[in-house]
């Protein structure tokens, strides 16, 4: 498809969402790129440097809605913290998108079993990165559905929405 | 190019970041911060035969490298990451050799591109356009 017919920014008529957003990433280069991309779209951010503080952060009663949590990072990584909240299973959905630098398949396979709903492959750039916060705002009529099968089916779609979006997405390991 | 072998594709970077200048500064800032201590982190590493800090912090500087779009040294620093994953610590030395090389040559550029820069204000020029600064 060609490139200028594809818009991956959301539609002008679609409401403002402000989300709270926790980015757990220990570089802090691309900790300021997520926090200033993320203020600017409108939502509260809280950035933390490692797993455990982001796993503080997630005990809180009301815990950030959207988890952008880095692959590789001190003391709890990315995927463990992933399997952490989804054991949980708490009443608000929380959409996890998984940052990596990993580009092999059978990683991204284990990034999402782990219970990730999306992923984040550096080096990204902010047109996806925006596409893929956005899908958080599609998941909002199934927030209080994550004990049930429909929230994986529904996991499921958004993933094969988002996938049909990658031709832009060159340096992605799904993309084809 | 840069110092006559290292290309950086700044203007490549500056897109990723959806062409926001003051963002661009604050990273390349952050990885001429950064990256002596990654560089130094490695050598302490290889020093203490630690594998996994080696595949780590190679990680870390691929990343910021290839965000920056200077690929030669992402790709040695992925090498490195391998070296460290596979516990080839004696290719590892002679990776990080190369690597350093690059990386200060970079490190200096970057700062010469950012003071000219700063002394211009000038805005970022298409791909390559700014490569000798």
């Amino acid at each position: 498809m060609a490139e200028a017919t594809i818009s991956l920014e959301p539609k002008v008529n679609e409401p403002p969402s402000t989300l709270r957003v926790l980015v757990a990433e220990d570089d802090p280069m691309f900790r300021r790129i997520l926090q200033s991309w993320l203020q600017t779209w409108s939502h509260e951010v809280v950035v933390v440097e490692n797993g455990a503080r982001a796993w503080d952060i997630l005990q809180q009663e009301q815990p950030p809605e959207l988890l952008i949590l880095d692959w590789m990072m001190p003391e709890i990584d990315g995927t463990e913290l992933c399997r952490r909240i989804r054991a949980q299973r708490r009443s608000r959905y929380q959409y996890i998108l998984l940052v990596t630098g990993k580009n092999d398949r059978q990683d991204v396979v284990r990034g999402l079993d782990a219970g990730a709903d999306d992923y984040l492959s550096k080096p990204f750039d902010r047109r996806i990165a925006r596409a893929a916060a956005s899908r958080q705002t599609h998941f909002g009529t199934s927030r209080q559905l994550d004990s049930c099968p429909r929230r994986a089916a529904l996991s499921g779609a958004a993933r094969r929405s988002y996938r049909t979006m990658e031709p832009r997405r060159a340096d992605g390991p799904i993309a084809s | 190019m840069l110092d006559g072998h290292v290309y950086w594709d700044a203007a490549r970077a500056l897109e990723r970041l959806g062409g926001d200048e003051g963002l661009f500064r604050d990273i390349v800032q952050l990885f001429l911060h950064e990256a002596p201590k990654h560089l130094a982190g490695l050598r302490q590493a290889l020093a203490q035969r630690d594998k996994d800090s080696v595949e780590r912090i190679a990680h870390t500087l691929k990343g910021e490298l290839s965000y920056l779009g200077v690929s030669a040294p992402a790709h040695h620093a992925s090498k490195l990451e391998d070296a460290g994953r596979n516990g080839d610590l004696e290719c590892a030395v002679s990776i990080l050799i190369s690597l350093e090389k690059d990386v200060e040559g970079l490190l200096q550029n970057m700062h010469r591109a950012l003071l000219e820069r700063n002394s211009s204000l000038s805005p970022i020029q298409p791909s390559g356009a700014h490569s000798n600064g």
